[in-house]
Order: structure tokens, then sequence, then C-alpha cells
């Protein structure tokens, strides 16, 4: 019973398709390359990589690297060679890399990319290069020429000693090896250099081969370990498994052979069904002419009380939380939280729609107030009814309803909405896993501790939020972490023994009122347990108006270190700390966030953050901590600093959701520029009601 | 749970429209099978939902239905009508996923994944009519970050009155369009059957590249 026939015009994707060049692949470095040498392609905004290599028995490497902007990417490797020193089974390195193309490929010009690598770490793997590429078909050829490691094999004196003698010799590493994190600018581009260079042949867009010329001696493995470079010869076999995944194998320096799986995902694309699996929303009820003159409604004595039950269960069955809902002749206010949804512009949409449905036709004006998860009304959403009826299906009806939408600040709304009986007090209870994890130990590179945590949360009165989080460990290996050595006050340091001491941990235990002081002002106050480490008191003020790409915030705590079993008992040591915030949500998806103040162990210092945000929420960023504790007394690594991967599960699942995937990864977690970690920040709460994040996601108004 | 969302919305809005003594679209039990459940009973008893389609079963449905398949998907599913704006019609499966109509041609999906958000139609509708024999065709989606991108295509039409269109519940005779849009991406090929009278009785239509052709029966006209 064939109806229709399905033979012609269906797309063959078959084995035919042309050669591309879409994705470059990863050198054994983990960044573009031809196989141990960098090559001057680019990965894809937004690529985040993932490549695990293996050379010999004893050189592993982790790199995940990160394409900021079609030009930019940044990398973070964690090295591992084994019997590097005499006396210990394993070196463990951690570098970061900056890569910035400095031309793109043209019909004639090649690609050339300009790349630091190993910029703050130990200097291992310390070197500089200038590297370009030229595509010719199948094949694509790449020379360049390094300093540094990079200018170990054959090198020369370098060319760059025409502009004077400071870049003919390299002055030695700075410090020893655990005198890291220092930016070894002095040293870039100086002392002797070399050339290398590769050619990469694509058989087929799964299968490729590789040759390189390498410039890398791997001097200091031939003299440490039993590592034998014969020759400056790379060969290589790349297998592209899927869109994603990449494997390769190598025979590398005349002696070894090395093997790299890598994986590639885009926080551009992150799901095959873009857009989401989300069920449908409601459909418009379009109203019938004439009928938005009937005011009968506005008689009937328990018209509110029913309207509020239908909208209620209309915004409970979809996962938002209803609030309140005041009706007039012709306007509804409508006050909601998001719920287990993610985006709010799709939030605002769906609400729209189930306002069609359930109110009476003389209401032309909806008016929508999301409520941050913290309890605070954040803005208004003014949308009329009539444009809701006309665009559902105008082929450019999201960003019309986009134009015709009002986004206020709900401050000055003379509104006043009574909460139906059950709005408050509210009850809230939740249990699910938790994993944490430490980084980089060298005796364990990865600790991770697994357990349930269940937390409650009870809201008496509008913004007053009392809330509670117990976390009971399953398993681990957190509380083996070796002590601390640190020479300040231990304010973060002392992680182990509250791994050993906290198996069931209270990791949360607090009072807070939200509220709104004035206009383009929010305003926090958060008493109790405040985190796992710290009680007292935290109180904060953002001045944030709701169409500005900027903020300012204040915030000041006074904090009692805890015990580490983490119940009711506190430490000695006790300190105020505070901040003063501005943040700025640049353009072309960068978030900048500076703070400067008053740290956890009384330092003095600021902490810049930078984040590459898409518009789906996904969030890579980096920050770094300056204060005045000398880089000898904070200890390794220097100064405190790190790398933050967010993905909501909403991206990649494709279904809303409120949770995220946010790891915060430090080379090493110290004492120095230590924050106190409160919950519900007004910044991050409020934003994405706000009109630059509702404009972010106005797309999906009609999702 | 999401399932009883959408019927309690109509359920809730019948209450709040009795109050308010005006009409909403009402109804419930369609034909039930979803989606999700054809997925699992395909792969175990090869349930082919199309063979249950008959005139008695229609009948008894009590209300309008349509019968879409979306091959590549593996999906059928029967759909009730839930929403009317002018001429688009919006029909929603039990597991509550919508496909919307403008006169037999789809102009949105929604819970499908890589939906079509909307269709410009007002050049593809006079020329289904045959009042223009080429028209553009511009399909928007949502891409990963959220944001509407507009796929625009140029088409041709031919018409072919007179063929028996082989539809679910028997022969018809049919006008038979056939609809072929390039883009800077793909062509696509759409294909409608439409009864003499001017109803639309079945079609092969592009939804996206996720999804390919969405298969429709218009069992009631």
């Amino acid at each position: 019973m064939a109806a229709v026939a399905m033979s012609s015009a269906l797309p063959d994707t078959g084995a035919a398709d042309p050669v591309t060049w879409a994705r470059p692949t990863l050198s054994f470095m983990g960044v573009p390359g031809v196989i141990d040498m960098p090559s001057a392609h680019q990965m894809e905004e937004g690529d985040l990589s993932f490549a695990f290599n293996s050379i010999g028995s004893d050189i592993q490497r982790i790199t995940l690297a990160f394409q900021f902007t079609p030009r930019f990417s940044g990398v973070f490797r964690y090295g591992r060679i084994y019997n590097f020193f005499d006396n210990d089974a394993g070196f463990y390195d951690r570098s970061f890399d900056l890569r910035y193309m400095l031309a793109e490929e043209g019909q004639f010009a090649p690609a050339v990319t300009v790349g630091l690598q190993d910029i703050g770490g130990t200097g291992i793997y310390a070197s500089e290069y200038l590297v370009a590429a030229k595509t010719f078909g199948r094949l694509r050829a790449t020379a360049g020429m390094g300093w540094g490691r990079l200018g170990s094999y054959d090198g020369f004196s370098n060319p760059l000693g025409v502009f004077g003698n400071y870049f003919k010799t390299r002055p030695g590493q700075t410090g020893g090896i655990n005198q890291t994190g220092r930016l070894d600018a002095g040293s870039w581009f100086r002392g002797d250099a070399a050339v290398f260079g590769g050619l990469e042949y694509r058989y087929s867009n799964k299968l490729s081969f590789s040759a390189e010329y390498s410039s890398d001696a791997y001097s200091q493995e031939q003299s440490r370990i039993d590592f034998k470079h014969r020759s400056p010869l790379n060969f290589a076999v790349n297998y592209r498994l899927s869109d994603d995944f990449d494997v390769r194998a190598a025979y590398l320096y005349g002696s070894e052979v090395g093997i790299q799986l890598s994986y590639v995902f885009n926080a551009k694309r992150p799901l095959k069904y873009e857009g989401g699996l989300d069920n449908a929303p409601v459909p418009v009820r379009v109203r019938p002419a004439g009928s938005a003159r009937d005011l009968g409604w506005t008689l009937q004595p328990e018209a509110r009380s029913t309207y509020e039950k239908a909208i209620d269960a209309a915004l409970t069955a979809e996962g938002f939380t209803f609030e309140a809902l005041k009706l007039e002749p012709h306007v509804a206010y409508l006050r909601f939280r998001m719920g287990s949804t993610f985006y709010t512009a799709q939030a605002v949409g769906r609400i729209s729609r189930i306002m069609t449905q359930v109110l009476p036709d003389s209401i032309d004006k909806f008016v929508i107030v999301p409520v941050s998860f913290w309890g605070q009304p954040a803005s208004q959403v003014v949308i009329n009814r009539s444009d809701i009826e006309e665009l559902e299906f105008a082929p450019d009806g999201a960003w019309e309803t986009f134009a015709r939408a009002q986004i206020r600040d709900i401050f000055q709304s003379d509104v006043d909405l009574q909460f139906p009986t059950n709005t408050f007090p509210s009850f809230d209870w939740g249990v699910s896993p938790y994993l944490s994890m430490a980084f980089f130990d060298p005796d364990n590179p990865l600790r991770v501790d697994f357990g349930i945590q269940a937390s409650a949360r009870y809201e008496p009165s509008e913004g007053v939020v009392l809330f509670g989080q117990l976390q009971a460990k399953l398993l681990g290996n957190q509380s083996d972490l070796p002590p601390s050595n640190s020479e300040i006050q231990h304010v973060r340091s002392d992680y182990n023994l509250y791994a050993q001491q906290g198996e069931v941990a209270m990791t949360e235990l607090t009072a807070a009122k939200y509220f709104r002081p004035g206009e383009n002002i929010y305003g926090r106050v958060t008493g109790g347990y405040l985190e796992p480490m710290y009680a007292g008191i935290s109180g904060e003020v953002l001045w944030k108006p709701v169409d500005s790409r900027v903020a300012f915030g204040a915030e000041l705590n006074y904090v009692q270190q805890r015990d580490y079993n983490q119940r009711f008992g506190l430490l000695d040591y006790k300190v105020a700390t505070g901040f003063l915030s501005a943040y700025l949500e640049g353009t072309k998806g960068f978030y900048y966030e500076l703070d400067v103040g008053r740290y956890l162990a009384g330092d003095w210092g600021a902490t810049l953050s930078i984040d590459r945000v898409f518009d789906n929420g996904i969030r890579v960023g980096a920050f770094a901590t300056l204060t005045d504790v000398p880089f000898d007394q904070f200890g390794e690594g220097s100064f405190d600093k790190g790398i933050v991967v967010d993905i909501p599960f909403a991206t990649i699942f494709g279904r809303s959701s409120d949770q995220t995937l946010n790891r915060t990864i430090r080379p090493v977690l110290r004492d120095g520029g230590a924050q106190l970690d409160v919950s519900g920040r007004l910044f991050e709460s409020v934003r994405k009601f706000h009109q630059p994040g509702l404009e972010r996601d106005w797309g999906r108004f009609w999702r | 749970m999401i399932r009883a969302g959408i019927r309690s919305i109509i359920i809730a809005a019948s209450l709040a429209a009795a109050l308010a003594g005006c009409d909403v679209i009402e109804g419930d039990g369609i034909v039930g099978q979803t989606l999700t459940s054809y997925r699992a009973s395909r792969q175990n008893k090869g349930l082919d939902l199309r063979k249950s389609i008959t005139p008695a079963a229609v009948e008894a449905t009590g209300e309008p239905v349509i019968f879409v398949e979306v091959p590549n998907r593996e999906a059928q599913a029967f759909l009730g009508l839930r929403g009317r704006n002018g001429p688009n019609d919006t029909w929603l499966t039990n597991d509550n996923i919508s496909i919307s109509y403008n006169d037999g041609v789809i102009v949105a999906t929604r819970g499908l994944g890589s939906d079509v958000m909307t269709v410009d139609v007002s050049e593809v509708l006079p020329a289904i009519r045959g009042r223009r024999s080429e028209a553009m065709r511009v399909n928007r989606y949502l891409n990963g970050e959220g944001h509407i991108v507009p796929e625009v295509y140029f088409c041709d039409y031919a018409r072919t009155p007179g063929v028996v269109a082989d539809t679910a519940l028997g022969p018809r005779s049919s006008t038979k369009i056939v609809e072929v849009c390039q883009g800077r991406e793909r062509t696509f090929e759409n294909i409608y059957w439409y009864a003499p009278g001017g109803k639309p009785l079945m079609s092969r239509q592009w939804i996206s590249e996720t999804n390919q052709y969405a298969l429709t029966e218009f069992l009631n006209n």
C-alpha cells in the first residue's frame, strides 16, 4: 500500500563526495598540525577539541583546545613523562598555548599562523612558531619556523638577530621546575631558530596520510628518559571515524610509535536536532471578531480564581512555575519562574500562547514577568495579544514579535500582584547524584568523589529563601590528596581535609533575602553556612538597567572558616572579603568581568574573567587573579588562574532542563586570590531576563 | 507527564472559556498511536499504522484526522486538529508533535527536532493553484545557537489533472502538482495531490535535512 512513491529525489550522501578540508587534523600537541608540528589552519569557531595520545610508553599528553574566534584559539595541555626524574615515577606538566591566524588561505596566498606554545607552564614545551600552509587539491603543504623547543633540531642563528642582539640568545628557563606560572615573555622568539615542514595528503574525507620534518630535538626526553631521536622525519595516518572522532597512528623520530584519539565538539552545533526536541507549544487561539468587547467575565465572582487555576495548570504542564496572575479588563499580568526550562524567550513565547488559549477575549495586552531562580522579579515583557495572533505563522515572526515587544524594568511598575494562597510559602526538594573532581595531583591527575546530594528550599514569602544541601560521599579518592604546603593562610588548600572529614557534609544552610532597593538595582543578603568551607554573612548590590550590556556590583562578606567535617562547627579564621565588580556583555559573544577587592586570605587584588558565551548558553572562558601575595609565597603556579566550561544540558540533550555541566579547571588550587563561593550572585541570576539576553534567545520565541 | 500537558491546557482552556462563554477547539482521543510508540512497536512487531486506515476507523474518531509518516525518522502518527489561525491549521500527535498546513502546504512543524519554523508561502500557494509556474519559497530554521536561519529556494511547478491518487483510503481522482525547489544547499521535490474540489488529499513534502520528507494523508478530504 505504498501510497507515495519514495524512489526519486532523495539525496544521495554516498561515497563519491569531493574531498574537503573541512577540519584540520590535530597534531600530537593537540593543535591543528601535520604530525608533531603545528600547521597554519584553524579549527572552526566554537570547536572544543580533546586529544589523548601516547608516544611510545613514556610520553602521554591530553590537550583541550578551544577556538574562541575564527582566528584565535587557546589550548590547555596536561602532559605526563614517566621516569623523567631519577627519583620519581613521572613528571606532570601543565601548559597553555595561544594561536592566532594572521592570514587566511587565499587563492594564491597561504594561511599564516603565529603560535605561543607553553606560555605559562614549566617551560618544557616552551616554543614559538610562525607557520604557513597552502592547499593544492588533495595535498596540503606546511612550512614554518620555530624558536625554543621548536628551534632545537638543526637550529641556526636567529634571523630576528638583524633587529638586535636581544634575539640572538634565549635566556634559561625562569626558575626551577616547580617555579611555574609566569609568562616567559622575556624569552619569546629568542635564541636559535629552525625550520620545519610537512605534507598532508587527503585520500578521502575519512583517510589522510602525513609526512613531516620536525625541528624538535626532544633533547630533554633523550637525556632523561629512554627516548631515541634517530630521525627528524615523522609519518602518520589519520582516520576520521565520524564527524566527531579521529584516530591516528604515527611513526615518530625513527624510534617510537604514537597513537592518538581525538574528539571535537562544536559549541555552535551541540545537537543534531537543531532547535531541540521539546514538545510542540500550545497553538495560538485567535479571538473571533468583535469578541474583545465582551467584558461579561469581569462580573463573574469566581473569575479570578478560575483563571488562576487554569493558567497554573497550563504552566505547570510545560514545566514552568506559576506565581501570580492579575487581570484587568484589557491587561493581564503574569508572574512566573522558569522551572525546568532554560531559554527565556522560548518560555515567554509559550506563555503568551497559553494566555491566548486561556484568558478572556477582552484582554489585549500581556505583561509577562519572569522571576529569577532566587525569586527576584527581573523584568517585564509586554506583548500585544493581537501580535501573537497575527505573527504565529508570519515568515519572519520571531523578529517581528521582538520588534513589537517591550522589555522594561519591573521595579517602576505600579502593578501590585497579589499572590494566590498556594504560591507562598513554597517548598521544593531534590535528590541527585553529584560528581566532584580534583585535577592534576601528581600522584593521581584526576581525583573524583561521587555521591548523593539532597537539597531543600523553603520560601516563606516573596524574596525570602531558606536553602540547605547535604552531600554524602559514596566513593572517591579525593581524601588522599596531599596535605597543603601553602605558606599563607590555608583558605582553600586544605581541600584534602574537607574531603577526608566531610564524608557526610552540610554543604550549604542559608537564609537569604532578595530585594529591589530601587530602579535598575538588585539586592541580596545571605547568612548562614554559605559554602563547604565558609560560614558568615554576605551582602551584594547590583546596578543593571534592563536594556544595558553593562552592570556594576558591590559585594561585602564577613566569614569564618568552617570545620573540616562541614557540620555546624567553625575554625578560628575570620576574614572580611569583598569586591567591586564590573560586567560587560561585549560584542561577538565575549563577556568580561573585573572584580577588584579583598580575597579570602586577606590579600588585595583583582580578577579578570573573559568568557566566550554562545547564544545557546554554552560558555568557555578563562580567568586570572593577581593579588599582593608574592609569587614565591603563592607557591606553584605563582597566581590563581583557570578555565571554565559550562554546557547547559538543554543544548546537548535538546530537552528543556535547568541543569548544566559546569567545570572550573585550575592548574593548581592555592590560597592566594581565592573568592567566596556564595549562591545566588545577582548578575548571573538576572541577566538572562534582560533585553540583551532575551534578544539572543528570541529566535526561539515561536519554538 | 508532559503528554498530559496540552490536553490539560485544552481542558483548562475549556473551563475558562466556558466561564467566558466562548468556544475553544476541543477534542481528545486521536486514534491511539504516537510517533514514539510506533518507533518501539515497529521494531517489535513490524506494525504499520497505515494498514489500520479504513473509512470506518476514520469515521469512528469522530473528529478531523490526518495521517503523517516521516520515513527518515521511522515515525508514523495520526494527528488531530488543535489550532486554527486564519488559513493555517495546526495538527497535533498524541505525544505533542505538531505540523501546521496552509491549504495543504506545510508551513511549520514543532517537536520533531530540526523543525521548520516558518515557510513563506506567499508565492508558493498561487503556484500550487496554477496561477503561476514558479515561486520563491523561504523556509526558516533554528540553528544550533537558536538563531533563525532562512533558506531560500526557487521552485518550478508542474500540474497534471486527472491523476488517480493512490490514497490510504483507496484510489481518488486528483490533480497532481510537482514542486521542484532549488536552493543553495540542496534540491527537493514535493508532490501534492488535490481533490477536484481543491481540498488536499495527500502529499510528500520536504521538512528539513535531518527529517527529510513527510508524507501526509488528509483522511477526511
